[in-house]
């Protein structure tokens, strides 16, 4: 017998490795801290013989599965549009919160709920995903997104001047309205406690659409990887292929904010562990990345649930405390 | 010709023996102790618990920071008193407007103002009080320090005697088999206040039960919707911030009928401005006498 695997089946392991870590994730998130003390039992009860009056597989179906749903399919799209972004950008430190989508998300969110305007009128999740399609498209414009040869830094910069004009304004919304800033704050941090099957119904359309344009972009990110003029050459339209990626990083980050608030660091993290396990080819990467995000969102959810039960640390805060050192270490390997 | 001189200077003694005839007041607040020699006429305060205070003590504020919004101050509060500058918002009130008004008397918030206590000072005598955090014991303490510092002691340790036998008289009528629990409601969630917080100090002062457990140290807790199914209350009180909230959400789903309050209707919507935000001895009695009309519902 062949004694040494050949790449496709150290690939299919190592996937597999992946989907295992995730689902054990998953499934231990379907009933892990629980004041009603809910145990893998009932999640097994709820599959061989449901029962609509049993409460805890009531509480499983209704409450803890689609949250851990959305946990894993919001990982999945940060994780891709992480990908994304730094084949975009062609810079391993960017990520999705570059764009300025969270801060537009949460800077129209904030408005909307001290009643700014007419922003008082719609419902505030309309107002987030508007806020963050308005923060990401003003990036894009500002950062030459329309113009052929733009240099990626100027995304960059364009990226930290929108930030910073947006996250001043929630600020000062926040300080504005005190007492709602209690809510809103935790918000900011990035929450999954408030997701529920219509969040799912609401997330799942828009992510399939944005993977699919993901998957269309693969080809050309390869070749871009070898240089824009060399990509320009082979035959891909540079700037057409930088408005598609630009426009599934959008949807995927902004249906993510839209229903559980910032959740940062996934989508700097995953395309590294990604691209550390598969290498650079994106038709491998991209649905590496969403793997590698979506268990690290599920796991961090988790965490954030146990970290002071009963009250729930915002998932956010649990996935940054995760991504910090993280990054301090992609920089200091980058100065070696 | 020297009569306009003589009558100045008749002015003059009969103020510094007005002055003299009224005792300092020393009061110990918690920036030191702070002694005033004049009963102050105009002050400025910048937390709605003191406001409360002050129209128990009968005298009216000249500032207040109000965050802009003067109905944040509450009905019977507001008619105990005249009509107030807004010095801007609780957690950052302006220095320039609170100095524009001149007071004599400041009354700032330790849990909000202490990075600003040194800038108020200058303005005026200033007096650091806790108003964040704070519950219905700690507030009647407050409350008295307050009475000291414009000198009405005795009619507020005298309504405050009132206010005990009210108290008192509203807990023969309270049932204290079922659980009380406050939460303030948000389009983004729910906070359930502990009987730490001020509302359920006051439901604890009654004699009625939280539906939490004893151990809980935080003073408002986030509640996901399989936490308040765990908590389960008999009665639920809650103040909503948002004209739609997680309760609408949560009510359509089919585990909601799995709640008591969903059953016995004991689910009361209440102004979230006295029961969360005034946190004074007036809003304490309208929270105590709400809660016993209740009962007899």
């Amino acid at each position: 017998m062949n004694m040494y695997l050949n790449t496709r089946q150290i690939n299919g392991f190592k996937a597999l490795s992946l989907c295992s870590v995730g689902l054990i994730g998953f499934i231990i998130s379907l009933y892990g801290q629980s004041d009603f003390l809910l145990q893998a039992g009932d999640v097994w009860r709820l599959i061989s013989a449901p029962d609509n009056n049993d409460i805890n597989q009531q509480i499983i179906f209704l409450l803890r599965l689609p949250r851990s749903l959305v946990a894993c399919l919001i990982g999945v799209n940060l994780g891709i549009a992480g990908a994304l972004m730094q084949g975009l950008t062609r810079n391993p430190l960017a990520s999705p919160t570059l764009f300025a989508i969270n801060s537009g998300a949460a800077c129209l969110m904030a408005l909307n709920s001290i009643g700014f305007g007419v922003l008082t009128h719609i419902p505030s999740e309309v107002a987030t995903f508007a806020g963050a399609l308005i923060g990401g498209l003003l990036v894009f414009l500002l950062g030459g997104g329309l113009q052929q040869n733009a240099n990626p830094l100027r995304l960059v910069l364009a990226g930290i001047a929108i930030n910073g004009l947006l996250t001043s304004l929630t600020r000062a919304a926040l300080i504005i309205a005190d007492d709602m800033a209690y809510s809103m704050l935790h918000w900011l941090s990035g929450s999954l406690s408030e997701v529920d099957w219509q969040s799912w119904s609401q997330l799942w359309p828009v992510s399939l659409l944005a993977f699919v344009l993901a998957l269309s972009t693969c080809r050309g990110l390869n070749l871009t990887a070898l240089g824009e003029q060399t990509a320009s050459s082979l035959g891909i339209n540079v700037t057409f292929l930088r408005g598609r990626v630009c426009l599934t990083v959008l949807l995927f980050t902004s249906i993510s904010v839209t229903l559980a608030g910032p959740i940062v660091f996934v989508g700097l993290i995953a395309p590294h562990l990604a691209r550390a396990l598969f290498r650079h080819n994106y038709f491998l990467l991209v649905p590496a990345s969403g793997l590698i995000g979506g268990a690290l969102v599920c796991w961090a959810d988790l965490l954030s649930r146990s970290i002071v039960p009963p009250a729930e640390t915002p998932v956010g805060i649990v996935t940054a405390l995760i991504g910090t050192p993280f990054f301090i270490y992609l920089v200091l390997r980058g100065k070696s | 010709m020297l009569i306009k001189p003589i009558f100045k200077l008749f002015v003059i003694i009969q103020l510094i023996l007005g002055i003299s005839s009224v005792q300092a007041a020393t009061i110990e607040h918690d920036a030191g102790t702070l002694t005033l020699t004049t009963t102050p006429t105009r002050i400025v305060v910048l937390a709605f618990s003191f406001v409360d205070a002050l129209a128990v003590a009968g005298v009216s504020p000249v500032g207040i920071a109000d965050d802009g919004d003067k109905n944040r101050v509450i009905k019977s509060v507001r008619d105990h008193i005249g009509d107030w500058q807004s010095v801007g918002s609780r957690y950052q009130p302006s220095i320039e407007a609170i100095a524009a008004l001149k007071p004599d008397l400041i009354i700032a918030d330790t849990g909000r103002h202490q990075s600003i206590y040194s800038d108020l000072t200058r303005i005026a005598p200033t007096l650091l009080l806790k108003n964040r955090g704070i519950t219905y014991q700690e507030n009647l303490v407050v409350m008295q320090k307050i009475a000291t510092a414009v000198g009405k002691s005795e009619e507020v340790a005298n309504r405050l005697a009132e206010h005990k036998k009210m108290m008192q008289g509203l807990k023969q009528q309270m049932e204290t088999v079922s659980t009380f629990q406050f939460a303030v409601l948000t389009d983004k969630g729910m906070w359930l206040h502990t009987p730490t917080s001020y509302a359920g100090s006051v439901i604890a002062e009654l004699g009625l039960k939280s539906p939490l457990s004893a151990d809980n140290d935080n003073t408002y807790l986030q509640t996901s919707f399989e936490q308040l199914l765990k908590t389960n209350p008999d009665w639920l009180l809650v103040g909503k911030y948002t004209k739609n909230t997680v309760l609408d959400k949560w009510q359509k789903s089919p585990l909601w009928k799995m709640l008591s309050v969903a059953k016995s209707k004991q689910i009361i919507e209440v102004s979230p401005e006295v029961w969360s935000l005034a946190s004074g001895m007036l809003a304490a009695e309208q929270i105590a006498t709400a809660l016993a009309s209740q009962m007899q519902r």
